[in-house]
C-alpha cells in the first residue's frame, strides 16, 4: 500500500518527465482505437484492415521503449538516492514499474475514449453498414486495443526491468549524462553497405511492380516492405554513425559556428536517435501513402469498389494521413521542447563562454529544424526514386484523366506537410524562448 | 527577494484597501514603524558597498568572506552578469558598466574566462570538445584549435582524458578542463567562483597549483572568490569582504604558504575582533 502511494506521489511530481510518455501513449492508443474500429467495420464489409493496428503496435513498442529509457535516465539519480538510503533494488524496480503501469492505464482509458469519440465524429455519418450498436463496436475495439496495450506494456516493462536490474548505484548516478559509444569506429561503413543494398533491392522491387507482368506483381508487392524498412533503418544508422566517426576523428571542419554543438546534440545518443528517426520516417511514409491512396479513392474517375465503399475508404485514408502527420509533428515537437528545457543549463554555459542571446536563439532554431526535418530525409529520397517509377505504372492502369496523378498528389501532400511544418516550427520556436 | 518590489507591492495593496500604515500594523499585530520600514527603500540591502580595488595583470587575487558578504555579487558585477547601481568597473581600460546589453556577450567572449564551483562543462561534449567549443565561439581558426588544446592539456595534466566525457573523469580533472577552457581563449581576467568547493583536498591543491602556474607561465590574471583559507594561501593578494565592504587587504611578501596562511588567520581574527561590541565583551 505504501509503495502504491509512493508511486502515485512520484508520478504526480515527475509530471514533466512523464509528459512525453502520456502524450505519446494517449495519442497512439487513440489512433489504435480508431484503427481497431476501422478494422472491425472493414471485417464486416469483407476487407482486411488489420495491418493498421499491427503497424501502430510496432511503432508504439519502439516509441514507448525509447520513452521508458528516457524516463529512467531522467530519474536515475533519484533511484540511486533511494538505493543509497537502503531501499531494496527489487522494491525500487517494482515501484518504478508500478508508476509506469498506472500512467499507462490512465493513458489507455483516455486514449480509447478520445479515439472512439473521434471515430464517432467522423465516421458515423458515412457508416458503411449502418451499425447501430455502439456498445458492440466500442466493447470489441476496446478489447482489441486492450490486448495490444497489454502486449506493448509487457514487452516494454520486461526490457525496462532487465535494464534497470543491470544498473548499479554508481551507474545510476551517471546514467543521465551517459553518452552512447561506438565500439567499432568503422561500423558506419557496414551500415552504408546495408543501406545501399537495401535501397537498391527496394528500387529493384519497385521496378518489378512497374515493369513485370500482372501475375508476378503480387510477389514483389508483398515483399517490397522488407527492403524498405531495412534501408530506412540502415540509412539513419549510417548517417549518425558517420557523424559520430567524423566527430571522433576531430575533423577540423566541425570546429566552426554551431557545428560542434549540433553534432554533439545529434550523436550523444546516436543509436537511439537512429531508431527513433527510422520510426518517424516510417510514420511519414505511411502518412504519405495514406494521403495518396485516399485522394485516389476520392477521384470520381477511379472506380475500384462501389461508390459508398470507396468514399468511406478514401475518407478513412485521408483521416489516417492527418492523424499520422499530427502524431509525427506533435511527438517530435514535444520531444524537442523537453530536450530544450533540459538543455537550458547548457545554454547558460554558452552565454558565459560568450554566445549572445540572438546567437543562442539561432542555435535553437537550427536544432528545431533538424529535429523536424531529419526523419523526412530518407522519405524524400524514397519519393525521389519511387514516385516517377510508380507513376509510369499508374499511367498504364488508370484512365487518361488520371494520368500523372501521382505527381499531383505527392505535390499536394508535401504542400500540406509544409503547412504543418511551419505551424509546428513557429509554435515550438515561440515556446522555446522561455528556455533561452 | 527584491525588497524594493515587495515594499512597493505592500504599499499599493494597502492603499487599494484604503488602510493607513497604523491600521495595517494593527491588523497584522506589528508596529507601524515596521510597516513603514517594509514600504520604504530604507530596508533595501546594499550587497556591494563602496568597493574599490585594482588588480595588476598577471596577479592571483582572492576575495575572501563568509556567506552573504557580497563576494559572489561582486564577481557577477565584474562578469557583466549584474549591473551596478552606480560606480565604474574597468577591465583593460574599458568601462564595462557602459557596455550595452547586446554587446556584453562579445565582451565576455573577448575579455573574460570563467571557472565555476560546479564545473559547468557540457555533458554531451568530451573534455577536448569542451575546450574546443570556447575556441570556436571566440573565432579561432580551425587549424589552430587542435595544437592549442594539446599544448594546454599537457600543461594541465589532462591530455590522457581528452577523449572522455565529463562524467567519466574525476572532479579535479573536470575542474582543470574548466581552467583550460577559461585560459585557452587568452582572456584579460579569469573569474573563479569557489572553484575548489566541490573538490577533495588533494584535487583542490592540484587546482590551486594550476592557477599559480597559469599566472606564472601564461601571465594570466585570476580573481578567485572563496571562503577557504587554504585556497587563499596560494594567492598574491587577498581582499577581505564583510557585509558588502572590503574590510582589509593582505599582500603576500616573500613568505612561504604556511607563513602566509598564518598571516591570513591573524587578519581574520583581527577583522572578527573589530566586530565585537565592547559592551558585550565587558558584560557577557
Amino acid at each position: 500500500m505504501m509503495y502504491l502511494k509512493l508511486s502515485i506521489r512520484n508520478a504526480k511530481r515527475s509530471f514533466t518527465n512523464y509528459l512525453l510518455y502520456v502524450v505519446t501513449m494517449t495519442l497512439l492508443l487513440a489512433v489504435m482505437e480508431i484503427s481497431e474500429c476501422i478494422a472491425i467495420i472493414g471485417q464486416l464489409a469483407d476487407f482486411q484492415a488489420i495491418s493498421l493496428p499491427l503497424l501502430i503496435t510496432v511503432i508504439q513498442v519502439i516509441l514507448v521503449e525509447y520513452i521508458d529509457t528516457f524516463m529512467l535516465k531522467q530519474r536515475a539519480k533519484e533511484f540511486a538516492s533511494y538505493l543509497l538510503l537502503g531501499m531494496e533494488k527489487k522494491k525500487l524496480t517494482n515501484l518504478f514499474l508500478c508508476e509506469i503501469l498506472l500512467i499507462g492505464l490512465f493513458c489507455f482509458l483516455a486514449g480509447t475514449t478520445i479515439g472512439f469519440a473521434v471515430y464517432g465524429l467522423f465516421f458515423f455519418r458515412v457508416a458503411l453498414h449502418g451499425i447501430k450498436f455502439l456498445g458492440f463496436l466500442y466493447g470489441k475495439s476496446m478489447f482489441y486495443t486492450l490486448c495490444c496495450f497489454c502486449f506493448i506494456e509487457i514487452v516494454c516493462v520486461f526490457h525496462l526491468k532487465q535494464r534497470f536490474n543491470k544498473l548499479q548505484i554508481r551507474e545510476l548516478i551517471c546514467e543521465k549524462n551517459r553518452n552512447e559509444n561506438m565500439k567499432n569506429k568503422d561500423n558506419w561503413k557496414k551500415w552504408a553497405v546495408v543501406f545501399i543494398t537495401g535501397f537498391v533491392c527496394m528500387i529493384g522491387f519497385v521496378c518489378g511492380i512497374v515493369f513485370l507482368p500482372e501475375n508476378c506483381i503480387v510477389y514483389t508487392v508483398s515483399v517490397v516492405a522488407i527492403p524498405l524498412i531495412i534501408s530506412v533503418f540502415a540509412f539513419y544508422k549510417w548517417i549518425l554513425g558517420c557523424l559520430y566517426a567524423h566527430r571522433k576523428m576531430k575533423s577540423v571542419n566541425i570546429y566552426q559556428k554551431n557545428r560542434l554543438y549540433i553534432m554533439a546534440y545529434l550523436t550523444s545518443n546516436f543509436k537511439t536517435t537512429a531508431i527513433i528517426n527510422a520510426v518517424f520516417c516510417m510514420c511519414f511514409l505511411f502518412s504519405a501513402s495514406s494521403f495518396i491512396t485516399g485522394m485516389l479513392m476520392l477521384q470520381p474517375e477511379f472506380q475500384l469498389f462501389d461508390k459508398a465503399s470507396q468514399q468511406w475508404m478514401g475518407t478513412a485514408q485521408i483521416s489516417i494521413c492527418i492523424v499520422f502527420t499530427i502524431i509525427y509533428f506533435s511527438i517530435l515537437s514535444l520531444q524537442q521542447l523537453i530536450e530544450l528545457r533540459q538543455d537550458s543549463k547548457n545554454k547558460k554555459i554558452l552565454r558565459y563562454i560568450g554566445k549572445s542571446s540572438p546567437q543562442i536563439a539561432s542555435l535553437v532554431k537550427q536544432q528545431i529544424i533538424i529535429k523536424l526535418t531529419m526523419p523526412m530525409t530518407m522519405a524524400l529520397l524514397i519519393f525521389l526514386f519511387c514516385v516517377p517509377l510508380l507513376n509510369i505504372k499508374l499511367n498504364v492502369i488508370l484512365p487518361a484523366a488520371l494520368h500523372n496523378v501521382l505527381f499531383k498528389f505527392t505535390g499536394e501532400f508535401f504542400l500540406c506537410t509544409l503547412c504543418f511544418y511551419l505551424c509546428y516550427f513557429l509554435i515550438v520556436n515561440a515556446m522555446s524562448k522561455q528556455y533561452i | 527577494m527584491n525588497q524594493i518590489k515587495t515594499g512597493a507591492f505592500i504599499s499599493n495593496r494597502r492603499k487599494a484597501k484604503g488602510l493607513t500604515q497604523s491600521q495595517l500594523a494593527e491588523k497584522l499585530g506589528i508596529t507601524d514603524k515596521a510597516v513603514s520600514k517594509w514600504e520604504t527603500e530604507s530596508n533595501s540591502i546594499l550587497a556591494v558597498n563602496n568597493v574599490s580595488f585594482q588588480i595588476p595583470q598577471g596577479r592571483f587575487v582572492e576575495i575572501m568572506g563568509a556567506s552573504g558578504s557580497g563576494k559572489t555579487t561582486l564577481l557577477n558585477l565584474i562578469a557583466t552578469i549584474d549591473k551596478p547601481t552606480n560606480g565604474t568597473i574597468q577591465i583593460s581600460g574599458q568601462n564595462i558598466v557602459d557596455i550595452p546589453e547586446e554587446d556584453t556577450a562579445n565582451f565576455r567572449r573577448e575579455h573574460l574566462g570563467f571557472v565555476f564551483q560546479e564545473y559547468n562543462l557540457l555533458e554531451t561534449l568530451t573534455i577536448y570538445e569542451n575546450i574546443a567549443l570556447a575556441l570556436t565561439i571566440k573565432g579561432i581558426s580551425k587549424e589552430n584549435i587542435s595544437p592549442a588544446i594539446w599544448n594546454l592539456s599537457k600543461r594541465l595534466d589532462i591530455s590522457s582524458v581528452l577523449d572522455k566525457f565529463p562524467y567519466e573523469v574525476s572532479g579535479g580533472q573536470r575542474q582543470r578542463c574548466a581552467c583550460a577552457r577559461a585560459i585557452a581563449v587568452k582572456p584579460d581576467i579569469i573569474l573563479a567562483d569557489e572553484p575548489t568547493g566541490a573538490l577533495d583536498s588533494h584535487a583542490a591543491k592540484q587546482l590551486l597549483n594550476t592557477f599559480a602556474m597559469l599566472c606564472r607561465e601564461y601571465n594570466a590574471t585570476i580573481l578567485m572568490v572563496t571562503h577557504d583559507v587554504m585556497a587563499a594561501s596560494y594567492c598574491d593578494r587577498i581582499l577581505f569582504m564583510q557585509d558588502g565592504e572590503i574590510k582589509a587587504t593582505l599582500n603576500r611578501s616573500q613568505e612561504n604558504k604556511q607563513a602566509f596562511f598564518a598571516d591570513i588567520l591573524k587578519k581574520i581574527e583581527w577583522i572578527e575582533g573589530e566586530n565585537y561590541d565592547v559592551f558585550e565583551v565587558v558584560n557577557p
